[in-house]
């Protein structure tokens, strides 16, 4: 609230739109002051308004995990995957099956403490979203394939795991293995050269290559930004175009002061996407 | 106390405080959290410069296509699984209870989620029971077999597996020809299907492994195991690929000399060091000592073995810490250190008896029996070499050594015995194997 200056009055009348349209409870001014002094503890629903309320007024793309002490774990019910989330201090703050807040799971994510890239509904999910992209990206920039055929490529590749997944041992890397040998037979039969990859003859570690490995690099960062708000977005864009302050400011609808902050938060933010993304490395 | 990056970025333009400019940068050095944070930043800042960073934001961005289907087929997937395994878990305890169950011919257990427990299962018992493991996979085969009603891929999918590992445990059992044949029947499944390339791999490390067995087909595995080595390696297999590598190290050994295998085993020890596969990396230590023994290169050979004898001290291989120890009194002999190497050698021999392993004691002997001649020690050589044990496969290896060491008893008898007829004879019934039908001839 601080770094984005915004007082109780801002966030309850946000909150007052968003839970209409959400469907869920809107929350009091006195309720919020005394969840902000710790003199309350959260529901669930009150948990998911918030961190919709505040992406909608800072332009950020928050997670529960960001703003309130959470830890999620998975709890498998008859057959299906659910999540429960325990907060730190033991107490159990459950996930409704059938509420306004069901409608903003996929808004949000929060990844499960030890969890491999395996089968698991959401880790699955998680990992089609963010690495299906990012290899979507490589069969267009590297290869050249059409987004279309990238994209059936992608999909294609990402099935055959789910037939493989028993014996693959690491799915990122199978997976980035397969699209790549597609992209390679598709450049085959249309008699187009097969563009230089990164040597691998002399390194062992083929993790180090996808580490300098540019494209993957460029690629990585566009999923960084395509994580922050529009306004961060846009901050660091007219950063990196070379725009100064007060041009920034005006773009912004903002105070140059202000601009430097945001600037600050706004890469801040970055590495936090992109520590969390681990789209390159273990 | 860690430096925001806006701080690092100040003192590093500016530099206008010396002391705190070291005293971040002395933080750097040690903290990792904010080098770390650093560094990404430093990336950012390079890659945020050009446009394509920019223009790809909406690959990540909306909804991801094909996200239902996938996560249909995955729920699919994960229930006949679960399903399958619940069915099954009785039935897995032991042998015999498999066996009395005859699932292959219970409709119930017709479905596609067995056939993959099955085959999981199958591969996870390989190693300590591979009995029962061929019976699980002998089971996931008939079964796929079934499944005519699945979709052509799907099936395909599951046979191909299955009949992998069949041949899995058909080889570790010593049925190498039916192993073969198995891995005919799933080569050509395995190709039809996307992504056929990786499961085609397997079945050539496998093969490999089978062929190597015969001594004319070594060229055979060597290429299998090249050829399994690179798809291994562009899926991100690391395990398998250290697999393929020792496989081809061993190939390499007999084919391309010492010089060649050397340096396979570095492969193999950097890619286990990685893995953390310390019995692997043991091995290769061991292995790559005999190769750079053979090249002259005895103090690098010694440092291997002491390599290759620490790893398997830590482990607990007693088998493994007897071979070691045995090339390492060998090598003291080489480098002229007779007495020394004829006394571990004694020992080793002893060891070596004691654990069962016959053929290497008989080879020990002969070591120990050739530092003794050459000191001018011959007490006790003849009554040893007698007590040598040989036994080969073919009928024909078996004959002709037999005569190489009666050639040995022979010299012995008369006093006419060399070290050099002893080495001879050694390196003659190591041979062997691989060329069964060649008679020991001794120099003139």
């Amino acid at each position: 609230m601080k770094t984005f200056q915004l007082r109780l009055t801002d966030i309850v009348r946000a909150g007052r739109t968003l839970s209409a349209q959400l469907g869920v409870h809107a929350i009091s001014r006195n309720n919020l002051a005394r969840l902000v002094h710790g003199r309350a503890q959260p529901k669930q629903e009150t948990i998911l308004l918030l961190v919709a309320v505040f992406n909608h007024l800072t332009g950020q793309r928050f997670r529960a995990g960001e703003l309130f002490p959470l830890e999620p774990v998975a709890v498998t019910g008859a057959g299906q995957s659910r999540h429960a989330f325990e907060r730190v201090d033991g107490s159990n703050v459950k996930v409704p099956i059938s509420s306004g807040a069901d409608r903003l799971a996929h808004a949000w994510r929060v990844r499960v403490p030890g969890e491999t890239e395996g089968i698991g509904e959401d880790a699955f999910e998680t990992l089609y979203v963010e690495y299906g992209a990012l290899l979507r990206g490589v069969a267009m920039r590297r290869y050249g394939v059409p987004p279309d055929q990238a994209e059936e490529m992608v999909q294609d590749c990402f099935m055959s795991y789910l037939q493989r997944y028993t014996y693959v041992r690491d799915a990122r890397a199978w997976l980035y293995g397969a699209v790549r040998h597609r992209c390679i037979d598709y450049l085959r039969v249309r008699g187009r050269e097969i563009p230089l990859e990164p040597e691998h003859d002399a390194a062992i570690d083929e993790r180090a290559e996808l580490r300098r490995d540019g494209i993957i690099r460029q690629l990585t960062f566009s999923a960084v930004l395509a994580r922050l708000g529009d306004k961060c977005r846009e901050t660091l864009h007219g950063l990196y175009r070379g725009e100064n302050q007060k041009v920034l400011a005006k773009k912004l609808s903002t105070t140059p002061g202000y601009v430097d902050q945001l600037i600050s938060t706004c890469r801040r933010l970055a590495v936090d996407v992109f520590r969390s993304l681990k789209l390159r490395d273990k | 106390m860690h430096y925001s990056p806006d701080e690092v970025t100040k003192l590093r333009k500016t530099r206008a405080d010396a002391d705190r400019y070291a005293q971040m940068e002395a933080h750097l050095k040690e903290c990792a959290e904010c080098r770390d944070t650093m560094s990404v930043l430093d990336e950012m800042d390079v890659v945020l410069l050009g446009a394509e960073v920019w223009e790809d934001v909406p690959i990540f961005q909306g909804r991801a296509p094909g996200i239902r289907e996938l996560l249909t087929e995955r729920a699919k997937i994960e229930q006949q699984n679960e399903a399958a395994f619940r069915r099954l878990k009785p039935y897995l305890k032991v042998p015999g209870a498999f066996e009395d169950a005859q699932i292959e011919k219970d409709a119930r257990f017709h479905d596609p989620g067995v056939v993959r427990m099955l085959t999981s299962q199958a591969a996870d018992r390989l190693e300590k029971t591979p009995k029962f493991s061929l019976q699980i996979a002998n089971a996931a085969c008939a079964i796929a077999r079934k499944l005519t009603e699945e979709p052509p891929r799907s099936q395909q999918q599951l046979l191909g597996c299955a009949l992998r590992e069949q041949a899995n445990a058909l080889r570790l059992l010593g049925s190498f020809r039916e192993a073969i044949a198995a891995l005919d029947e799933a080569e050509p499944i395995l190709r039809a299907l996307p992504e056929g390339a990786f499961d085609l791999a397997i079945v050539d490390y496998i093969r490999g492994s089978v062929v190597i067995q015969f001594p004319d087909r070594v060229d055979e595995a060597l290429q299998l195991a090249r050829r399994a080595i690179p798809i291994f390696r562009q899926f991100g297999d690391e395990h398998r690929e250290l697999s393929a590598r020792l496989l081809e190290a061993i190939t390499v050994e007999t084919l391309e000399g010492p010089a060649a295998a050397a340096q396979v085993y570095e492969h193999v020890i950097s890619l286990s060091a990685r893995l953390n596969q310390k019995e692997i990396a043991a091995h290769a230590y061991h292995n790559a000592a005999g190769q750079y023994a053979e090249l002259g290169q005895l103090d690098k050979a010694q440092w291997y073995y002491a390599e290759a004898l620490g790893r398997r001290d830590v482990l607990g291989n007693a088998v493994g810490k007897a071979n070691t120890e045995w090339q390492l009194a060998r090598l003291l002999v080489l480098r002229g250190e007779l007495e020394e190497g004829a006394k571990c050698l004694s020992v080793s021999r002893r060891n070596l008896l004691e654990m069962g392993l016959r053929e290497e004691h008989g080879l020990a002997t002969l070591d120990w029996a050739g530092a003794r001649l050459a000191l001018g020690w011959p007490d006790g050589v003849a009554a040893a070499c007698r007590e040598i044990v040989v036994h080969y496969e073919s009928e024909g290896a078996d004959r002709n050594a037999r005569m190489a060491l009666a050639c040995v008893h022979e010299a012995l008898r008369q006093g006419t015995a060399t070290p050099k007829l002893l080495r001879d004879v050694r390196n003659y019934l190591t041979q062997l194997p691989r060329n069964p039908s060649v008679a020991f001839q001794p120099a003139s």
